[in-house]
């Protein structure tokens, strides 16, 4: 009983009516921050979407400029590759052995007085896609 | 009245009450005053809890809408199948001021519309019509740039396939509401509607290289069509898978039915001496035969009224592999005679070959088996033919038949092996089933000679061409219409992958040619294939002539031996049988 007739007393009151208006200030400050928040949430959303919607399209065109069958036009064509023969394969124990045979050579180093430059096989530009 | 006098009249009114109730109403006042204070504190802090704690409020869970349709991707996670942001773009007709101007300006950027199709929409006595159901966002920027009132756009995924052509059929399709209708798209719709990640064993690089070989081998010799398999035999994985005339998957919805059909998975075929491999595998694992049997293949065989007859005939027996290895009806019919039906029928179940295939596409058919499975039925069925089964089929039974366990066919990347041991041939049935094979294509009498190419030569191709007539509508066999194949394994001593090619009607590519058969047309194709794929997958050339190796693979074949060294070509590289009747 005293706590309460205590707290009846008009300093109380006004300690109380205080802290309330203090609490109403700062949950008002928090509601405009969070507004604030939510908008700069929403933009990021939309950029991350539209970052994603792009990601897509970049994959999927990846995909199609990757395809097998224009690499191989392309390698071809413009580079002057061939598929791979299975001779030119070797095994890493194979190259262990060629490793350690002395004869026959392996690599035969150019003559003296061979230009040691291959010219690069050079591509018309009109051939370019 | 003042506020001073009210205070007034108020404690005038106090003091007039007695001590004891005004204390009550004191204390009154100030519960109700705690109360209301708590209340005002409990949602301040609740207010601010959510306020600052907003990272740990659990997200509501997305719908379908927003995870979008998952991708489908090779084994190496090359992109097969994914979805690009479009615009579906409509029109409220009540909203448009100015239909005709509005119809003009449309239809010069739009351009698969013109201004006569858009007109009488944009004045339907509607609120919704549909313009265009997958634009381009620039396109509808473009749209938005006329300024006419009354349009909307609608973002909405669009499937593509960036591959085009390559495993169509395999991946099939979907519809506007990007639901799968067709091929893994709907045989995954589950998977891939809740945004999962479909990853097949497909090889696209190895795909590709059967695509370009086969619609070579089709284009030189004017067949209809075709289908090939590449399959890993240990886990059953697909690494590609052929079927031709095809389309560009990304315009499914107007290709014809002929070439969305797959004849790879649905299509229902005699497939013709092929089936001798089994029936050899089913012999020598029966116990009936050894290798080194020999066999009548001179005399007549004589069914009900049916004559079963070799295409090359013989003058003298030949052995159980010999018969393989040229490819003799009779020498399979006889063999499969004595083996009787109820054996043949059992080992045909456990292969699979009875019932369909549980691929993971639903384009998929069940064999076609005789009514009746008796002798003839059974001499027939040795050599393939009174039994329809899909090319897949057909492949899973050879790799069983190397390896000696089931083959489960599967078109997703396993992720653990070991699943199929399930023992069908004992080893040393597939060892002298592999080393027969393996002469069918390296012995200079065998019918699948240009199943090698000499660059191919250390991948110890093992296989059986198989040319089978076509069935005519009345149910006799046209033997103008051949549908040849060749079905192989690699390498023949630890075999890893099985190939089988398929071309549907090669047409003679010389005048005066009139058998064409599968050692011609499709062995050769296969060689191709092998000799390009082999070192994407990782396989490595053999010298045949170590010894283990060159053990493994030898099987005794006198009477050819004789044969070839008395000079004759009785039996001509690509010479093949045919069905009797």
């Amino acid at each position: 009983m005293m706590l309460l007739a205590k707290f009846a007393s008009i300093r109380t009151t006004i300690a109380l009516i205080v802290l309330t208006a203090i609490m109403g200030v700062g949950l008002y400050a928090i509601g405009i921050a969070i507004d604030g928040r939510k908008a700069r949430l929403a933009q990021v959303k939309v950029e991350i979407n539209r970052t994603q919607d792009q990601l897509d399209i970049l994959e999927a065109d990846w995909a199609y400029l990757s395809r097998p069958d224009r690499i191989l036009y392309l390698g071809t064509s413009l580079l002057g590759l061939a598929p791979l023969t299975p001779q030119q394969i070797i095994t890493s124990d194979e190259l262990h052995q060629l490793w350690q045979t002395t004869s026959p050579v392996v690599f035969h180093p150019p003559p003296q007085g061979a230009s040691d430059r291959v010219p690069f096989q050079t591509i018309p530009t009109e051939a370019l896609p | 009245m003042t506020i001073k006098a009210m205070l007034g009249r108020f404690t005038r009114f106090m003091l007039a009450v007695p001590a004891d109730a005004r204390r009550t109403a004191a204390n009154r006042l100030n519960i109700v005053r705690l109360l209301s204070l708590a209340c005002f504190m409990g949602i301040g802090i609740q207010v601010l809890l959510l306020s600052v704690a907003d990272e740990t409020r659990p997200t509501p869970p997305a719908t379908a809408a927003d995870i979008g349709r998952g991708n489908i991707i090779d084994r190496n996670g090359h992109i097969l199948a994914t979805d690009i942001p479009a615009i579906e773009l409509s029109a409220n007709p009540s909203e448009i001021l100015y239909p005709v101007a509005a119809a003009n300006k449309l239809a010069q950027v739009l351009r698969d519309r013109d201004a006569t199709e858009l007109y009488p929409l944009l004045t339907r006595d509607s609120r919704f019509v549909e313009l265009a159901w997958r634009l381009a966002p620039e396109k509808y920027a473009e749209v938005l740039a006329l300024g006419i009132p009354g349009l909307y756009g609608r973002k909405r995924p669009v499937r593509v396939y960036p591959n085009g052509e390559a495993a169509a059929h395999l991946l099939g399709a979907v519809d506007k509401d990007n639901v799968g209708i067709a091929g893994i798209e709907l045989g995954m719709e589950e998977v891939l509607a809740a945004g999962g990640e479909i990853q097949l064993s497909i090889d696209i690089n190895a795909q590709a290289i059967l695509r370009q070989e086969m619609l070579a081998q089709i284009a030189n010799y004017n067949a209809l069509g075709g289908a090939a398999i590449l399959m890993d035999i240990d886990s059953g994985e697909v690494i590609a898978m052929l079927s031709l005339p095809d389309y560009d998957a990304n315009y499914f919805h107007t290709t014809d039915d002929n070439r969305r059909f797959n004849r790879a998975t649905k299509g229902v075929y005699e497939m013709g001496s092929a089936f001798k491999v089994l029936n050899t595998a089913i012999a020598l694992e029966s116990g009936q035969f050894t290798s080194h049997d020999t066999i009548d293949v001179v005399s007549q065989l004589v069914i009900g009224d049916h004559v079963i007859s070799d295409y090359h005939p013989e003058d003298k027996p030949l052995t159980v592999a010999e018969v393989l290895v040229v490819s003799s009806n009779k020498g399979a019919a006889r063999i499969a005679e004595a083996i009787g039906g109820a054996t043949q029928r059992y080992y045909f179940d456990k292969l699979g070959m009875l019932a369909a295939l549980p691929l993971e596409v639903p384009e998929i058919a069940t064999p076609l088996l005789p009514s009746l499975w008796e002798t003839a039925e059974v001499m027939t069925i040795s050599y393939g033919h009174g039994i329809s089964v899909t090319p897949v089929h057909l492949i899973a039974g050879i790799a069983s038949a190397s390896s000696g366990l089931v083959s489960t066919p599967s078109l997703l990347k396993q992720q653990h092996y070991g699943d199929f041991d399930v023992e069908v041939f004992s080893p040393t049935t597939t060892s002298q089933v592999r080393a027969i094979m393996r002469q069918v294509v390296n012995h200079p009498q065998g019918t699948a000679n240009l199943a090698e190419t000499p660059a191919s030569r250390g991948y110890l191709v093992a296989g059986k061409t198989g040319t089978a007539e076509k069935i005519t509508g009345d149910g006799g066999y046209n033997r103008k219409a051949n549908l040849t194949s060749f079905v192989g394994v690699f390498p023949a001593h630890a075999p890893r992958y099985a190939l089988l090619t398929m071309i549907d009607e090669p047409q003679p590519q010389t005048e005066g040619q009139i058998h064409i058969s599968g050692g011609q047309v499709a062995a050769p194709v296969a060689g191709r294939i092998i000799q390009r794929v082999a070192p994407i997958l990782g396989v490595a050339v053999v010298d045949a002539s170590q010894p283990h190796i060159h053990q493994a693979l030898t099987v005794p074949l006198p009477r050819l031996d004789e044969k070839e060294a008395e000079g004759k070509t009785a039996v001509a590289s690509g010479g093949e049988a045919n069905a009797a009747f």
